[in-house]
């Protein structure tokens, strides 16, 4: 992608290339290892989770005398076994560890039994005497809104004036949109070791995205301090956010076991258990006004989104912050005033994953476009590129959009790319032909801001060992969970030190190494950890360079791929090393030297007032759009999707394929979350759809013969880590355009379909189908 | 009889015991601590827990993929079982392991070691496999980090590696499949009192050991499998175990395909992977509908008997077979006896056979029909159970439906032959009205319910909609042979 300067041994790993995954040979080989895969202490015991059947109720009855008496088992422990605070949540404080006095959702923990076999634990679970008071669920928007029941306060974001636009303006619309939840379905469930010390302290091995907050709440729940938990993790078997808050539960339960037994205590949830527990992506029904003009300009937009929240607030009102904050998405509104309720249902958490929030405050909007252009018709393209943000325009809350002119570029080369136009008469011909198949073309343009809107968690840290042979060590402040954070941090390690990415090893990440660190969300991590690590290997480097000077006087260190290099007439001199990196290091190491150093980093200059509504809280936007064509079956429902074409700016990418890759699989997830994948829940409050035999994720039969995806090029980020952008969430929702496409084929059966919401399954396009016939 | 499994482990020969219960994912995990082996869903759903088993069919060597948190660790006597730690030789890594590492085809990595072993079986049994024949092989693996777009490549990396065929098999394999071949099997009993095992090599021991066997045969006690790959869901997640479970996998008299005079003959311990290669030639549609059916991890070792017997109301091999009125043929203790498929369902998992009884063949007439279409709806296409599925069969001369038969699954508590609309059918032309036409006919023949997969008014109108799919699919078969309409 850039990189034009070819150097001498050019693929040392360095930002810019596209080295292989650091943990690829030991994935291939089936070694990496998970927390189920960590060799298994001698005295381990099982854990397993008594959780509540009923979405709402008080406990009248939880008597566990006669489980704790079965064979094999070393604890039953419930709320009253807890000896610090009974508290895990992270923002707002209504969330317990285990259910105390009533439950709140099915799935919620209520007690725990420790045995020496999973087998034996099962069996003691059967004798807990457990009965519940049960009361009436609230399990919709609706419904919670009605008895002003939320998880934190309404919130409002507002610039100009839509009510005295509302009251005259030449075209006018109304209505209702809906988005299921999803679930995130990463392949290792759940999972937690625990491991007591010698001196009352505990190490926690835990599948989650969060260290610091299982450290914090560990220590809370346990009523130690701080340092004395320690919380190692060295991967995740996926995450997408599911494992950024909802892991915590797992890890207490089983830092409970250890703490009450003394012994190591393991909990891995099977599958089911984990689907009908965890939280969700949130499920949101929004109420939407806008006015417009007769060439499709949004004069004013006034959108209510509820978010349908669970039990608990867990990361619930930074979700519906951010659904908010990408209300209008990429287009400039100069009226508009958005609401966001985040409701409390009896229903599992929602909680983070990928896009926490923004694909639903997008949807919202772009539906509003789709409906626009349908009422008017118009080209739908025509309608968004007329709406787009220029140059120095500002968004909502105040924030320029910086660099928001390449969102025009990205959809003046995407529309040409993927032949829109044309593809739109053939489209047309086809429609017209066909009476039981209707293909459509669907067009999402995404605008992503980064960096977390709690402005104290833009912070990053690391800790960079060089040992006396040249190998480095480095521990960051992010999780690797498929993203390759991993391997983009060994480069910019890497590059930064001038050593080839093969001596550098990314250890777990370890709260005795790095403490107090954020969530790696946000699609954040390289951002923030990368930067500290950054600025750790500068710290060391200066040193270094120092050296060099007085080894060598008059020349300047260019330090690569593991050599030191003079600078000759303005030209690096590659023919001659100056030293290795290695005798430097060793020299440096006699000379007393520090060849360690923490890196830090704080996001410069981003801050968001929230009762007001206003502040600058991106460091930057992400850009990119997505044209999808689908083909619709209109007796059984079903879609095909034919071809994907992705243009999407990383500015100036530190591994292209990894970028490439993670829109790849960004944008299947987003593909699944509008068409297949389907919660289905029972009338009291449980998931039935609880395992991958109702619960369908994309399977390689799904994605498209046709998948192009381009990097923009010319794109800039000056304040990114190696001016690269983030890339973790906003390729997301892309997907949203394949919901498009499938609308827009049905809308040729003459009207356009309001009433369809994600996911667009087979028997809601029949619906849509349907009612056309009878209309 | 024996009671300890003998069987090869990455080329290396093992002796076990194990309980009738045991999975291949419990035994490798737990037993042998090669964790390599993930637990994605438990249930046969993700591939995570993919193995390849290497058996003797047909005096050869066959290597398959098959679900280890389904396959019954005592079904490996004389087999080899592959794990992802079986491929690296050393450091060395095997040309698929660095086909997937060079096209970025792993990120989490908790898949990777269940897709290598999906393209080892591929590449082991099929040379010089094509898209269709990967997409096939691959479709049971789910990854959520991908997006399959890398992984759809990995074959383009093989390629590039020019490595020879003979490459792409384990060093090890010589000398394990000669050892194979002359394996001598005897029957397995397993048996702790609470769950017994038993695996005959013949029909007649099969026979023998159930009059020996009275107490554990008796009432509901006894369950045949051959894949299980319902069965052991049943065991593992839903506490339905029995007191014993026959294995009818190793018995090769069940296991042969015949056609002569017309009628093709299926062995009750045929798997659904042989049906989709080997049944082709003689009656293709009934191989591309077992080729939408589960993933390859499942239909290697599952049966069309079992498909038959397990009487899911959407079993899909069971329309087809309705409609060109195959035949099962049951045998057990007391002789054999024939039942015709449309007869063989009572109610709700209520099927003719009892439980000491065994499917030894299918018996399916062929070219009796002009036209025959199975389509299944489901929400996803690949490895989804359908919502709704329909068969037809027509006879059809100048234009006009002779004999017409059709039957549904999904809309009603086991497959419904349909008996009106078949026979409201014949006399009529050959044309879209007809069809449209039906519509009512066949709305008054079954009463769907709704549940997870759909609800009850989806369900019927499918059911409707799927005898026009039936005639367009007719319409396009005769514009791709050219004909008139």
């Amino acid at each position: 992608m850039r990189n034009e300067q070819m150097r001498q041994n050019d693929q040392w790993g360095q930002a810019g290339t596209s080295p292989l995954h650091v943990s690829g040979r030991d994935h291939v080989m089936g070694r990496s290892q998970f927390i189920d895969d960590i060799p298994k202490p001698g005295n381990l015991l099982y854990v397993k989770v008594m959780v509540s059947p009923v979405a709402n109720g008080r406990i009248v009855k939880l008597d566990t005398q006669k489980a704790s008496e079965m064979p094999g088992v070393a604890a039953v422990l419930t709320a009253e076994d807890i000896p610090g605070e009974n508290q895990i949540g992270g923002i707002i404080k209504d969330e317990v560890c285990l259910a105390q006095g009533h439950v709140q959702f099915v799935g919620e923990p209520v007690a725990i039994i420790a045995a020496e076999s999973i087998k034996e634990a099962e069996a003691a679970m059967e004798q807990i005497l457990f009965e519940v008071e049960e009361e009436t669920p609230v399990l919709t928007v609706r419904e919670a809104i009605k008895r002003d029941q939320y998880v934190g306060p309404v919130r409002k974001i507002e610039r100009g004036d839509v009510e005295s636009v509302f009251a005259d303006c030449p075209c006018y619309m109304e209505g209702v949109i809906r988005n299921e939840g999803q679930e995130h379905f990463y392949l290792e469930t759940q999972s937690a070791l625990a491991v007591p010390e010698d001196n009352g302290g505990l190490t926690l091995y835990s599948s989650s995205q969060n260290p610091n907050e299982i450290q914090k709440m560990a220590s809370g729940v346990l009523g130690l301090p701080q340092n004395m938990i320690t919380v190692d993790i060295k991967r995740l078997g996926g995450g997408f956010g599911g494992k950024e808050s909802q892991a915590t539960s797992w890890a207490c339960l089983a830092a409970l076991t250890a703490y009450h037994t003394g012994r190591p205590a393991l909990i891995r949830l099977t599958r089911d258990e984990d689907m009908l527990s965890t939280g969700k992506r949130h499920a949101f029904e929004s109420d939407y006004r806008v006015a417009f003009d007769k060439e499709g300009k949004i004069l004013a937009y006034s959108v209510e989104l509820n978010s349908n929240c669970g039990a608990v607030a867990d990361v619930s009102t930074s979700v519906l912050e951010r659904a908010m904050l990408h209300a209008e998405n990429s287009y400039h509104i100069e009226n508009i005033k958005i609401i966001g309720r985040p409701c409390k249902t009896n229903l599992h958490p929602a909680t983070a994953f990928r896009g926490f929030g923004g694909p639903q405050g997008i949807f919202a909007i772009e539906s509003v476009i789709e409906r626009i252009a349908y009422t008017l018709g118009l080209d739908p393209y025509d309608v968004r590129m007329k709406n787009m943000y220029h140059k120095g325009d500002l968004a909502p809350y105040g924030q320029e959009i910086h660099h928001g002119e390449d969102i025009g570029r990205i959809l003046e080369k995407l529309r040409t790319d993927s032949r829109w136009d044309e593809r739109k008469k053939e489209i047309a011909a086809f429609n017209q032909k066909n009476r039981f198949a209707k293909k459509g073309l669907g067009i999402t343009p995404v605008k992503f801001g980064i960096s977390f809107t709690a402005a104290h968690l833009n912070q990053g840290s690391a800790l960079i060992q060089v040992y006396t042979d040249g190998s480095v060590s480095v521990t960051h402040g992010a999780i690797e969970m498929g993203q390759e954070v991993n391997t983009k941090i060994a480069q910019i390690a890497a590059t930064t030190l001038g050593v080839p990415i093969g001596t550098i090893r990314i250890e777990s990440n370890n709260t005795k190494r790095v403490a107090n660190t954020s969530a790696t969300a946000a699609s954040s991590g390289c951002d923030l950890n990368g930067h500290a690590v950054e600025n750790a290997a500068l710290k060391i480097l200066g040193r270094l360079k120092e050296l060099v000077s007085k080894l060598y006087p008059g020349e300047d260190g260019v330090f690569e791929n593991g050599y030191v290099y003079g600078v000759h007439e303005g030209k690096t001199d590659y023919e001659n090393s100056l030293i290795s990196f290695k005798e430097l290091v060793q020299k440096a190491y006699v000379e007393r030297i520090d060849l360690c150093d923490h890196g830090y980093y704080a996001t410069p200059g981003i801050y968001f007032d929230r009762d007001k509504g206003e502040g600058h809280p991106f460091l930057y936007y992400v850009f990119g759009a997505a044209v999808t064509e689908v083909t619709v079956d209109l007796l059984t429902g079903r879609t095909t999707l034919d071809s994907a074409h992705i243009l999407h700016d990383c500015a100036s990418s530190i591994n292209p394929m990894v970028d490439i890759g993670q829109i790849q699989g960004a944008f299947i997830q987003g593909v699944g979350w509008v068409t297949t994948e389907e919660l289905v829940y029972q009338d009291k409050g449980r998931l039935l759809s609880s395992s991958p035999a109702t619960y369908k994720i994309p399977t390689i039969g799904d994605i498209p013969e046709e998948f192009h995806i381009e990097l923009m090029e010319g794109c800039m980020n000056e304040l990114g880590i190696k001016r690269s952008k983030a890339i973790g969430e906003p390729p997301f929702i892309y997907g949203e355009s394949v919901f498009f496409a499938i609308t827009n084929a049905l809308s040729s059966l003459g009207s356009y379909p309001d009433e369809l919401s994600i996911p667009a399954t087979p028997e809601k396009i029949w619906r849509v189908v349907k009612r056309n016939k009878e209309q | 009889m024996k009671k300890t499994i003998r069987f090869f482990l990455n080329g290396k020969l093992k002796e076990i015991s194990v309980n009738g219960e045991t999975t291949v994912l419990e035994l490798l995990r737990s037993r042998f601590q090669l964790n390599g082996i993930k637990e994605g869903c438990g249930e046969g759903d993700c591939g995570a827990c993919t193995v390849v088993i290497g058996e003797v069919r047909e005096g050869k060597v066959h290597y398959k993929s098959v679900a280890g948190c389904l396959y019954l660790a005592a079904k490996l006597e004389g087999k080899h079982l592959i794990t992802i730690e079986g491929l690296a030789q050393k450091e060395k890594l095997h040309p698929i392991q660095e086909a997937v590492l060079n096209a970025h085809a792993t990120q989490c990595g908790f898949c990777t070691p269940g897709v290598i072993l999906s393209i080892l079986a591929l590449y082991l049994e099929r040379p010089n496999p094509g898209k269709e024949e990967f997409r096939r092989y691959l479709e049971g693996n789910l990854c959520r980090c991908t997006g399959y777009a890398s992984i759809r490549k990995v074959p383009e990396y093989l390629e590039d590696l020019t490595i020879h065929s003979e490459e792409i098999r384990p060093s090890y394999l010589e000398e394990t499949e000669e050892k194979q071949l002359d394996f001598v099997h005897e029957d397995i009993f397993i048996d702790d009192g609470v769950h017994a095992y038993y695996s005959p090599v013949s029909e007649d021991n099969l026979e023998a050991f159930i009059r020996d066997h009275e107490e554990l045969v008796s009432g509901q006690n006894l369950r045949f499998l051959n894949g299980g790959s319902d069965v052991v869901v049943g065991i593992k997640k839903r506490n339905q175990h029995y007191r014993l479970l026959v294995d009818i996998s190793r018995i090769s008299s069940l296991q042969k395909i015949s056609y002569r005079d017309n009628q093709l003959t299926i062995g009750g311990g045929v798997t659904l992977s042989e049906i989709i290669d080997q049944v082709n030639p003689f009656f293709p549609q009934f191989s591309d509908t077992v080729s939408g059916m589960c993933s390859e991890q499942v239909r290697s070792s599952a049966t069309l008997a079992g498909n038959l017997v397990n009487a899911s109301p959407v079993a899909d091999t069971v329309p087809l077979l309705m409609a060109v009125n195959a035949v099962v043929h049951l045998k057990g203790c007391e002789g054999t006896r024939s039942i015709p498929v449309r007869e063989f369902y009572h109610g709700y998992k209520q099927t003719e056979n009892k439980s000491d009884e065994w499917v030894a063949s299918i018996s399916i007439p062929v070219g009796e029909y002009d036209f025959i279409h199975f389509e299944k709806v489901s929400k996803r296409k690949e490895v989804d159970i359908s919502a709704v599925n329909s068969a037809i069969a027509l006879q059809i001369s100048d234009g006009m439906i002779k004999k017409a038969s059709i039957a549904c699954g999904g809309v009603g508590p086991t497959t419904l032959y349909m008996p009106k609309t078949s026979h409201y059918l014949e006399g009529k032309p050959m044309t879209e009205d007809t069809f449209v036409e039906a519509y009512d006919i066949i709305r008054g023949e079954a009463s769907p319910i709704g549940d997870v997969r759909g609800s009850a008014d989806y369900r019927e109108a499918v059911m409707e909609n799927l005898l026009m799919k039936h005639y367009l699919a007719y319409e396009s078969s005769q514009e791709a042979d050219g004909h008139e309409k």
